[in-house]
């Protein structure tokens, strides 16, 4: 195991230099950071100035290096737009979108899954018509309409919770469910498939035979058993909402990573957008790593070699 | 037609609650909601009921985030509407009836000695927010800092008329320019004074997130990306202000900023969306704030003879010019919030002239210089389009008046850097839809990075007009000034390198409990507001 771990953290390096590599490319041909950051009646002297003091009048190859020498130090270079060191702005930003990709998780698992199992046992039910009609629905609301539609409805209108900004739990709860629908959807329906295909299993009518009670077969035998794809899915999404918080971090004005690159990408700040991609692309492949590690703890089977 | 009203009404219902018109029909549409039904599943949404915070602090409502608190180091429209508060100016502008006049502000007074030389008196008594006195070591200190090239300072160009700062004594200063150089006074109000010992004792990045200054308020907290705080400076040396702390929340989606006004987590909202504005003036203790700004609307147009696009030629130009309908767009486009223009020049712009007449919509004559020019069945050209905000609808009402004259205005829509670094390549096609503001108020600054043939923008090329903006940018005499600027703005009207469009105007969202005036320079001095209730 110990060696399996210490591979996939090797990988995890190759992944990072790639993911660097790529962003780095992109960003320096998508524009010039100079003529967004400057003013619009910049002269020519002002913006060769701002280039010469940022480097960008070197070659991209140089550029390069330059960033790479400094990733290794964890010198990710200053915000061209901020002045600020670009990684302490991206992880004073980091735990915001952690509290939020917690809170959307967590909204997933406790909705999703017991909506899956509660429609696998009452199958073509209209109980589990309902919790499916509800699920689609979840998985093609677009995150942005859902988010408006909760704050004119239930900030607005109601006035149960603030429209807006990172506080307490009353804060959090609307941007953790607009940014869950889609997975707690997704997940409800993996559920549902995976416990219909082990509820049929020999193994459970034996379960039943012996005179276990229900809830003791669904939980020791059945979702034991179905709930593997369910954690790979859970733990992508994990990632994704560290990532793609973009929208609801937007909508909610809730001060995260998500925000963050969003004002840095059309400003072209590019070492606050390599910061964030890095911070975020490690989060993503360390979930991976957990999740095939949680995979050994829950089906004694796999082994890693 | 009576189901008509009622859709209108419950359609004025949903928009009071913060959903633009356009947005609310695109969601319906996605959804496959008729509108009665959508209209009825949501009802209105007031600010009546909100438990309105009895305070004396002010909650403002920002698109998106401060970049930096060193006054020196950004200048971005957000970012001084906090640290303009913060920080004060030498000189700064007065605003009555829509004009404006310099005065004296931590400058007493300004002179000059000669053509390149200006001597400024400074009130003494004035004390940084750290207890350090100000002096002149810190205007010299705030204009050698914008003006080193390590320093990379955004603000450079405003000041790169500027050769140094000579310090006479603790309350006099001159500056010294490279050339006779016009705008200083216009430049002093906006370049905000930092402290030169603070500065030197915790270093750039410290002031950055600590900002230090002589202004009515005074730095609290900044939680990055959420929200920034100030306190009022009690012992300001112009007088207390009336509101005893600020808080600037950072919200960028416009329907939330909106939702955040409706339920009273904010007293006033920047950039509200002209189509919420009749939404919000309808609600009970809400109002919207208006006032014409100096940024312009125009279309640049690719006038380059060696282009060899269509518009280099100046009948393809003049015909574009008579075939926009500008009364029609504006009312159109921004419901009426917006004013036309003749030139490139407002009213409030040092240089203006009221003479230039501009080009009426007139389809026939821009049918006849398109054959002119060579044209006659039509010509196709290329219309670059930036994808912020709503320049793809400008640009698709845009091309569609140009139809009408048989110019096809293809939409090349892209991100606004590729805009702008094909811009500056002059490398666009044809057109783009583009949108000006210096914040000086002057020709100068809008004429001579448009339109002299040695900027980075300019795609015209006229010796005349290098000649004439030269010339009213290195004298110091206004009369002669204005002279030259009507003879370039003659220029302009005749060659058309760029049709300009409106002035633009900006929007404001507002609790009634605070008294509070927009400002053509969009300036955001809250001490110049004040609260009731």
């Amino acid at each position: 195991m110990g060696q399996y771990i210490l591979g996939r953290l090797y990988q995890t390096v190759l992944v990072l230099f790639g993911v660097s590599a790529v962003v780095f490319l992109l960003l320096h041909i998508s524009g010039d950071p100079a003529v967004l950051l400057l003013p619009q009646d910049a002269t020519k002297e002002a913006i060769e100035q701002f280039r010469h003091a940022h480097g960008f009048d070197q070659p991209l190859y140089v550029q390069f290096y330059r960033f790479l020498s400094g990733a290794v130090r964890g010198d990710l270079g200053n915000s061209l737009k901020f002045n600020q060191p670009a990684l302490a702005l991206v992880l004073d930003r980091f735990p915001a979108t952690l509290e939020l990709a917690l809170a959307a998780l967590v909204i997933s698992i406790v909705t999703g899954i017991p909506l899956g199992i509660i429609s696998a046992m009452k199958r073509n039910s209209p109980v589990d018509t309902s919790a499916m009609v509800l699920s689609m629905l979840g998985q093609s609301v677009p995150a942005f309409w859902l988010g408006i539609m909760m704050i004119l409805l239930l900030s607005v209108k109601w006035q149960i919770f603030p429209p807006f900004g990172r506080g307490g739990i009353s804060h959090l709860i609307l941007p953790a469910i607009s940014l869950s629908t889609w997975s707690a959807a997704r997940v409800a329906r993996l559920t549902r498939s995976g416990m219909i295909d082990v509820l049929g299993q020999e193994y459970i009518r034996t379960a039943r035979a012996k005179g276990l009670a229900n809830l003791v077969v669904v939980q020791r035998h059945a979702l034991k058993n179905a709930i593997l794809p369910i954690i790979t899915v859970l733990g992508l999404d994990l990632g994704g909402f560290l990532g793609g918080a973009v929208i609801t971090e937007t909508i909610f004005a809730w001060p995260g990573v998500g925000q963050l690159a969003m004002q840095s990408i059309y400003s072209r700040d590019y070492p606050v957008v390599q910061a964030t991609v890095l911070l975020v692309a490690t989060g993503y492949v360390l979930i991976n790593l957990l999740v095939d590690v949680a995979y050994a703890y829950l089906n004694p089977r796999i082994r890693f070699g | 037609m009576e189901q008509g009203t009622q859709d209108q009404r419950s359609l004025n219902e949903l928009l009071r609650a913060g959903l633009s018109r356009r947005e609310f029909l695109q969601h319906c549409g996605r959804l496959g909601l008729s509108l009665p039904a959508a209209a009825v599943l949501l009802s209105a949404g007031t600010r009546a009921g909100a438990a309105a915070q009895q305070t004396t602090a002010l909650a403002v409502g920002l698109t998106y985030d401060v970049t930096t608190l060193d006054a020196t180091m950004q200048y971005d429209a957000q970012t001084i509407n906090v640290y303009g508060n913060i920080y004060d100016t030498l000189l700064r502008k007065v605003w009555a009836n829509g004009e404006f006049t310099i005065e004296p502000h931590l400058a007493e007074s300004i002179t000059t000695i000669d053509d390149t030389t200006w001597e400024l008196k400074l009130r003494s008594g004035v004390k940084f927010h750290n207890g350090d006195e100000f002096t002149g070591e810190d205007v010299r200190f705030t204009v050698q800092r914008v003006l080193d090239p390590a320093v990379a300072s955004p603000q450079f160009s405003n000041i790169s008329g500027y050769d140094h700062v000579e310090v006479v004594d603790p309350y006099t200063i001159r500056i010294i320019t490279k050339q006779p150089f016009p705008l200083v006074p216009i430049t002093l109000c906006n370049l905000r004074i930092v402290p030169a010992k603070y500065f030197e004792q915790n270093g750039a990045e410290h002031v950055a997130a600590n900002p230090v200054g002589t202004g009515p308020y005074r730095f609290v907290e900044w939680v990055r990306g959420d929200h920034l705080t100030l306190e009022a400076n009690q012992g300001y040396w112009n007088g207390a202000p009336g509101i005893s702390s600020v808080v600037f929340r950072i919200i960028p989606e416009d329907a939330t900023r909106i939702a955040a006004l409706q339920t009273a987590n904010a007293d006033l909202i920047l950039a509200v969306p002209p189509i919420n504005a009749p939404a919000l003036e309808a609600t009970p203790d809400l109002t919207v704030a208006k006032t014409l700004i100096e940024r312009i609307s125009w279309i640049e147009l690719q006038a380059l003879p060696d282009s060899g696009r269509p518009t280099a030629k100046r009948e393809v130009r003049q015909a574009i010019a008579y075939a926009l309908d500008r009364d029609a767009l504006i009312e159109g486009l921004l419901l009426g919030n917006g004013e036309k223009v003749a030139t490139m020049l407002t009213p409030k712009h040092l240089g203006y002239s009221p003479d230039i007449p501009g080009y009426e919509f007139d389809l026939d004559k821009a049918k006849g210089l398109l054959s002119e020019a060579g044209y006659p069945d039509g010509v196709e050209l290329e219309f670059m389009v930036g994808t912020g905000g709503q320049s793809k609808e400008y640009a698709e009402a845009i091309a569609g008046q140009l139809a009408k004259a048989g110019i096809t205005a293809r939409i090349n829509l892209v991100e606004s850097a590729v805009l702008l670094a094909g811009w500056q390549k002059h490398d666009f096609g044809d057109m783009i839809l583009g949108t000006w503001t210096s914040n000086t108020f002057d020709a100068d600054g809008t004429l001579y990075p448009l339109f002299h043939s040695d900027t980075v923008w300019s795609n015209y090329s006229n010796p005349e007009m290098d000649r004439l903006l030269d010339e009213a940018r290195s004298t110091l005499d206004t009369a002669a000034r204005e002279q030259l600027y009507k003879q370039a703005l003659q220029i302009l009207h005749d060659d058309m390198p760029g049709v300009p469009l409106w002035e633009q105007m900006a929007l404001y969202g507002l609790s009634k409990r605070l008294q509070w005036q927009p400002r053509p320079d969009q300036e955001l001095f809250l001490v110049e507001a004040s609260l009731s209730g």
